[in-house]
């Protein structure tokens, strides 16, 4: 027998997942969360931004060529842009090279895949989504209502821990696909229009 | 066991068990073999893929660090009840697990051994452990363990007892399917077998084994039946050939009786003959004797020549009948038929036995009928058959008895009887009184004497005249009766026949006469018996003196001997015939040998007469008679 993890079931596991007996995973979760120091926070965030560029899709037309590079645009965030490129360097996604360009607030969103907004920016971020709508750009902030916002991603934390919300519609009104596997390890995915 | 098993059936029922086993075991075990490495495949590539989808499942938990999506993948191996554990590692530690409901509490140790380890499968025991890499990005990210049961041990034992059913069933299928079928080849080898041994039991070879096949046991059932048929003839050919032999064996030993019975009548008939022909010479001698001792006394004498002329007849008669018995016991004996009266024959028969009925004193009473009864007959002989019958019954009559001879016509026959009142004879002897040799009295102290062939002559005579001759008699002391039957003759044809005796009507005396003989005694005898009637006689005793005698003689008439010293009587017959001056002359012939060739080669050779020995003198004087009627007309012409 093969388990299929559809959309659909994925969708159930989710919904009820939370409600499942987790006393075991304290043996093999090591308690990493509670003094997760801020750099750490950053670095993880760093990470989870590359590791998103695994599951995402972009229409052909937002790229030069075949094997032009995945472009990540940072804004209001240096220490993430720094570990970032870190993480980057000499690594590809879906045989891309992955660049990090750290933006300003106002930048014109141009030749950019992903934008990470950072905290700092909370108070321009409705210009800078503005700015970015329609352009194929995957969008991550992490604010509260990031969601909100119109952000596809949205970083949270939970228990300490750093997690992500995501919109299928702001992905839609982008013009990226994420992958359901994505999804399913998503926080929260929110459906439907605001 | 095939070769223990004592019945065909059993052999057969053995083949198709061992063949039926046989391909059931090695199926069995192919299968056996086929489905340890069916069923390890099917588990490992199940088990493998499940890692692959749980890997790919798992993958992004682990990228965004989320062991509770992961563990909830993992939750989802619950519908597999063979899966005991999986757990996802990630760089030496453990993210994710899971353990069956039903597992043991210590089953995720198990992996303590395998983490890290390379991906593929590990079966140890029941269990079976695949390890898959979890590939991201072409990064290895972690690893997923699954930990199942590999049960193949108690499968094969389903298996095994699943086969052991299939085998049972099938043996049973087979045992029955094959008794039923095997009796196609079984039951005709059996019938042959129970034929086989009815046959030897009974030794009954009219047994056939009924066909029931066209193979090779029907071609066998065929061969044996011919088989037991050719036996069965043959043991019937040789139970007939030993019946015939022991037919054989019967014949022979009964012939063997007759054979020394009729030896033992010879030998009877030996002494008798002995002892019939010895009994006239005494009375010869004595004769004799008186005419030595009597000299001049005419009386005497006379009595003397009666008394041997008596026993000479009687001696005559005896020798006659001896012959006559061997020429009808050797089929040589032949009838000179004419066409001649009964009454004639009764007559001479009567004139035959007359002096032998006057010396027993008997009274002889003959009735003949009123009319002539012609026959075609042999007088000589017939007159024989009935002199020899009057002769018996005076023999066996006590002096001064009654014998009567009556003739009667009976339809186309004449019934001749010829009755005594003599001492008879015994009913049981009667069938035998007609054997030769048969003498009714076989006692020394026997009154009558013979030879016993009387009899025998006048029955054999009485059929060759295509009579018969049959006796009968009131028994002992009251007579007996032999009655004759004759076929009558076709009177039509009488005509032209003339009895021989009437030509004897000529003078005997004045003839030349040469008589030829080289035994001097009985051509000395003739001649001195035609000289006592006056005829002139000439004798020869060789053929070459008798010619020449011949020629300056002119004889009448020649007596020839055929036997005769340098010419014999046919050449000397020849000669005379070519002779002019003797070829006129009357030739009888006078000889031993009395057969009808003898007779014809006589005539042949130009002889007009065949006398056989002894001569009677009364035949002589007959023929003297014819040719003096021819001498009496001179210029009569011998016809040729």
């Amino acid at each position: 027998m093969i388990v299929l993890l559809t959309p659909r079931a994925l969708r159930a596991v989710l919904a009820w997942g939370t409600f499942l007996p987790l006393a075991w995973l304290s043996l093999v979760v090591p308690a990493q969360g509670q003094a997760l120091a801020a750099a750490s926070e950053r670095s993880v965030k760093a990470a989870f931004v590359y590791k998103f560029l695994g599951y995402v899709e972009w229409p052909d037309n937002a790229f030069a060529s075949g094997d032009a590079p995945i472009v990540v645009g940072v804004i209001g965030a240096d220490d993430v842009a720094a570990e970032l490129a870190d993480i980057v360097r000499g690594r590809s996604v879906n045989n891309r090279p992955v660049e990090v360009r750290r933006l300003h607030a106002g930048d014109p969103v141009i030749g950019v895949n992903v934008l990470f907004v950072g905290a700092a920016e909370h108070a321009r971020l409705p210009q800078i989504m503005r700015a970015a709508a329609a352009r194929n750009v995957l969008t991550i902030t992490e604010v509260d209502d990031g969601l909100d916002l119109g952000t596809v991603i949205n970083f949270v934390l939970v228990d300490g821990r750093v997690r992500f919300e995501v919109s299928l519609d702001a992905a839609e009104r982008a013009g990226v696909r994420l992958s359901s596997r994505l999804l399913s390890v998503a926080h929260l995915v929110r459906m439907g229009s605001r | 066991m095939l070769a223990r098993a004592r019945s065909v059936r059993q052999k057969v029922m053995v083949v198709v068990l061992a063949t039926t086993v046989t391909a059931l075991l090695v199926t069995a075990l192919a299968m056996l073999l086929y489905e340890t490495r069916a069923y390890r495949s099917a588990v490992v590539s199940d088990l493998t893929t499940q890692a692959d989808i749980l890997a790919r499942a798992t993958a992004p938990a682990l990228a965004f660090d989320d062991p509770a999506a992961a563990s909830e993948n993992l939750a989802l191996l619950r519908a597999r009840p063979q899966i005991l554990a999986a757990a996802i590692t990630a760089r030496g530690r453990t993210f994710a697990s899971y353990r069956a409901p039903d597992a043991p509490a210590d089953v995720l140790t198990h992996f303590a051994a395998d983490g890290g380890a390379g991906e593929g499968y590990t079966i140890r025991g029941r269990e079976i452990t695949v390890v898959h890499a979890i590939v991201e990005n072409n990064e290895r990210v972690g690893t997923v363990l699954i930990l199942a049961r590999f049960e193949l041990l108690s499968r094969l034992t389903d298996y095994l007892g699943i086969l052991a059913a299939v085998l049972i069933a099938s043996l049973t299928a087979a045992v029955l399917l094959s008794a039923a079928l095997q009796r196609g080849i079984t039951e005709p080898i059996l019938a042959l077998a129970d034929t086989a041994h009815r046959v030897m039991d009974r030794r009954d070879f009219s047994l056939r084994v009924p066909k029931t096949t066209r193979d090779e046991v029907g071609y066998l059932v065929d061969a044996f039946n011919s088989m037991l048929a050719e036996v069965g003839r043959r043991s019937e050919a040789l139970e007939e050939t030993n019946r015939s032999l022991s037919r054989e064996m019967e014949e022979r030993r009964g012939a063997e009786d007759a054979l020394r019975a009729a030896d033992r009548r010879k030998d009877e008939f030996l002494a008798t003959l002995a002892h019939e022909l010895r009994n006239p010479l005494a009375p010869l001698r004595n004769a004799l004797a008186i005419l030595k001792l009597a000299g001049n006394d005419p009386d005497k004498a006379q009595q003397a020549r009666e008394m041997m002329e008596r026993q000479l007849s009687q001696m005559v008669r005896l020798v006659d009948d001896l012959l006559d018995v061997s020429r009808i016991t050797t089929g040589k004996l032949s009838l000179r038929k004419e066409l001649v009266e009964l009454g004639g024959i009764v007559r001479s028969a009567v004139d035959t036995a007359r002096p032998f009925i006057d010396a027993r004193h008997h009274v002889l009473e003959v009735t003949l009928p009123p009319r002539p009864v012609m026959l075609a007959a042999d007088p000589t002989r017939l007159a024989q058959v009935f002199s020899n019958l009057l002769n018996n019954a005076a023999k066996f009559t006590p002096l001064h008895g009654r014998i009567g001879l009556a003739v009667e016509r009976d339809g186309g026959d004449v019934v001749v009887k010829v009755t005594d009142n003599g001492i008879g004879i015994d009913v049981d002897q009667l069938p035998t009184v007609f054997e030769m040799f048969a003498q009714v009295d076989q006692s020394l102290e026997r009154t009558q004497a013979g030879l016993g062939v009387g009899l025998t002559l006048a029955r054999r005579l009485t059929e060759l005249h295509g009579g018969s001759l049959a006796a009968s008699s009131g028994g002992p002391g009251r007579g007996s009766t032999f009655t004759v039957r004759l076929p009558l003759a076709d009177t039509t044809a009488a005509a032209e026949h003339r009895p021989i005796h009437d030509a004897s009507n000529g003078a005997t005396a004045g003839h030349r006469v040469l008589v030829v003989d080289d035994n001097q005694d009985f051509a000395n005898s003739l001649a001195l018996i035609l000289r006592t009637m006056d005829n002139d006689v000439r004798v020869a005793h060789d053929g070459v003196t008798a010619l020449e005698l011949a020629r300056q003689f002119h004889p009448d008439i020649g007596f020839l001997d055929i036997g005769l010293p340098r010419l014999n009587g046919y050449d000397l017959a020849r000669r005379l015939r070519d002779d002019d001056g003797t070829a006129a002359m009357t030739l009888v012939a006078i000889t031993g040998w009395g057969q009808e060739k003898d007779r014809r080669k006589a005539f042949e050779c130009g002889f007009d007469h065949h006398l056989v020995k002894p001569v009677e003198t009364a035949h002589v004087l007959e023929i003297l008679g014819r040719i003096a009627t021819r001498h009496a007309s001179p210029g009569d012409v011998r016809p040729s």
